[in-house]
């Protein structure tokens, strides 16, 4: 039973083409890929659905594989004295619920900013870094040089004795992804 | 059965799906809620909006061209590169949801959460995820929906003239866009975890338990998370649930109880981690589907509407 307000003729005509080609394009952008034609369809409409403002990702929540390392990402700042400060993306153990919960994107652009995808965007870290460094003594030092790091520790498989989750970690190894000289 | 009794029976079926009659107060309580978490959505952002797309920000737009699809455009691309006109943008977007929240125009409202949420997206995509996806989504299907008569500014109005109740059924296929949404999200992380050899073997969760920057929120007994086969049990359930709640939302006997898990697994999460708003979002698009079983017959109806707000319904 339609609705006492339901469109009728003409306009029902159009809502219908409309749902039609919206669906269309939800179930082309945001199904999973189950076979390759829909990759390739995927591919041919992305231009269109990204002009308009409805792309979406593939929905894969720690999946098909969940993260297994801990990340920090690291800014070591050098000035021309020799003075070396640093940048750091937030220690979340250390941060409060209202902290973590305000602090939500920053934890997003960290998760972002050290995956090689993203390699385009490193040079603006790193002169943000040099814009913010402080010189605790000497207001003329100049910043020579920006390296970006990503710290991180990897999570062990799980194998009896179990490591309590509590247990505090640290970050074991240190990668240097980024550099950038200042003249 | 012919083929053209069959092609009847499609658009009977068509017909019946989209343009059923429903409660419009349930849409209007959704877009109250929907809202509300657009503008805390946005209120947290206000405290890095410099750091993120201020022109001395990590993220200048020229940068931001670097990492992005080439086919996305934002209207920062438009506009002059200053921190003034960055937050005047900002401050539309807020006035944007604060309308929409009350339900001032709210489809006009919805367009422009659409477009802000837009526009901030894809001017800084390294910040933004699925939840974001959802909000983005979800202020375009609003754009359809029929939510002014009630809960709004304009219902208020009506009611301090003294016209009378609007009425309560009506169409609201755009309606089943949020719920076809939902499924869609619910079945895409299912099939991926069914893909996972970690969920397969009951791991995923001991990975997912020792990541420092979304798990943890509030205490957990340990001898859960710390135990083997807890965790087993624990990642088998979440792929058994996720697997099953796209079906059992669509079955009327199901439903309700599908919904209630849903909430309970949402609520659940939401206390173990630090997801920001993609819990108390999923929760409020589950709504919707309480919406899907249409006016019962002999349902009490007013007259036909007397409602002279501009955003007179159109679907």
């Amino acid at each position: 039973m339609d609705a006492e307000d339901a469109p009728r003729g003409i306009r029902r005509a159009a809502i219908n083409v409309f749902l039609v080609a919206l669906l269309f394009v939800l179930g082309a952008s945001g199904l999973p890929t189950i076979v390759d034609a829909q990759a390739r369809l995927r591919e041919w409409i992305d231009p269109f659905v990204d002009g308009i403002g409805l792309w979406q990702g593939q929905w894969e929540l720690f999946a098909p594989e969940p993260d297994k390392i801990n990340v920090a990402v690291v800014a070591i700042v050098e000035f021309d004295d020799g003075y070396v400060t640093d940048w750091r993306s937030p220690d979340w153990r250390t941060l409060t619920e209202f902290e973590r919960f305000r602090h939500f994107r920053t934890g997003e652009y960290t998760d972002g900013i050290r995956q090689n995808a993203n390699r385009g965007a490193w040079p603006a870290l790193a002169d943000y870094a040099r814009r913010t460094a402080h010189h605790p003594t000497n207001p003329h030092a100049e910043v020579v040089r920006v390296s970006l790091w990503r710290d991180f520790v990897v999570i062990p498989r799980p194998a009896e004795p179990l490591r309590p989750r509590a247990q505090p970690f640290t970050f074991d190894r240190r990668f240097m992804f980024f550099t950038k000289t200042y003249p | 059965m012919t083929a053209r009794s069959a092609i009847a029976r499609i658009v009977r079926g068509w017909n019946t799906f989209f343009f059923a009659p429903f409660d419009l107060r349930l849409a209007s309580a959704f877009r109250m809620a929907y809202a509300a978490l657009v503008l805390v959505d946005l209120g947290m952002m206000s405290f890095d909006l410099e750091l993120f797309f201020g022109v001395d920000g990590v993220m200048p737009l020229d940068a931001s061209r670097a990492v992005i699809d080439p086919d996305s455009h934002t209207v920062f691309e438009l506009l002059p590169q200053s921190n003034t006109v960055l937050w005047t943008c900002y401050v539309l977007a807020l006035l944007h949801a604060f309308w929409l929240l009350i339900g001032l125009y709210p489809r006009v409202q919805a367009a422009g959460v659409f477009f802000w949420l837009l526009a901030f997206h894809d001017r800084n995509l390294l910040l933004f995820d699925g939840e974001d996806q959802v909000f983005r989504l979800f202020a375009f299907f609003l754009i359809f929906l029929p939510t002014h008569r009630f809960f709004s500014v304009h219902a208020l109005e009506r009611r301090m003239r003294g016209a009378p109740e609007p009425e309560r059924f009506g169409t609201a296929w755009a309606l089943r866009l949020f719920q076809i949404q939902m499924t869609l999200v619910y079945f895409g992380a299912a099939w991926a975890k069914l893909h996972g050899p970690e969920w397969l073997d009951g791991t995923a969760l001991w990975y997912v338990s020792r990541l420092d920057d979304s798990f943890g929120r509030f205490p957990l007994p340990s001898a859960i998370f710390d135990s083997l086969p807890a965790l087993r049990a624990m990642t088998w359930g979440t792929l058994a649930f996720e697997s099953a709640l796209p079906i059992a939302l669509w079955i009327p006997r199901t439903r309700k109880y599908a919904i209630v898990a849903a909430f309970v697994f949402h609520l659940s999460l939401d206390y173990a981690m630090y997801l920001f708003l993609f819990h108390p979002l999923m929760s409020v698009g589950l709504l919707t589907f309480l919406a899907t079983d249409a006016k019962p017959s002999g349902a009490p109806t007013t007259e036909a509407t007397t409602d002279t707000a501009p955003e007179t319904v159109t679907a």
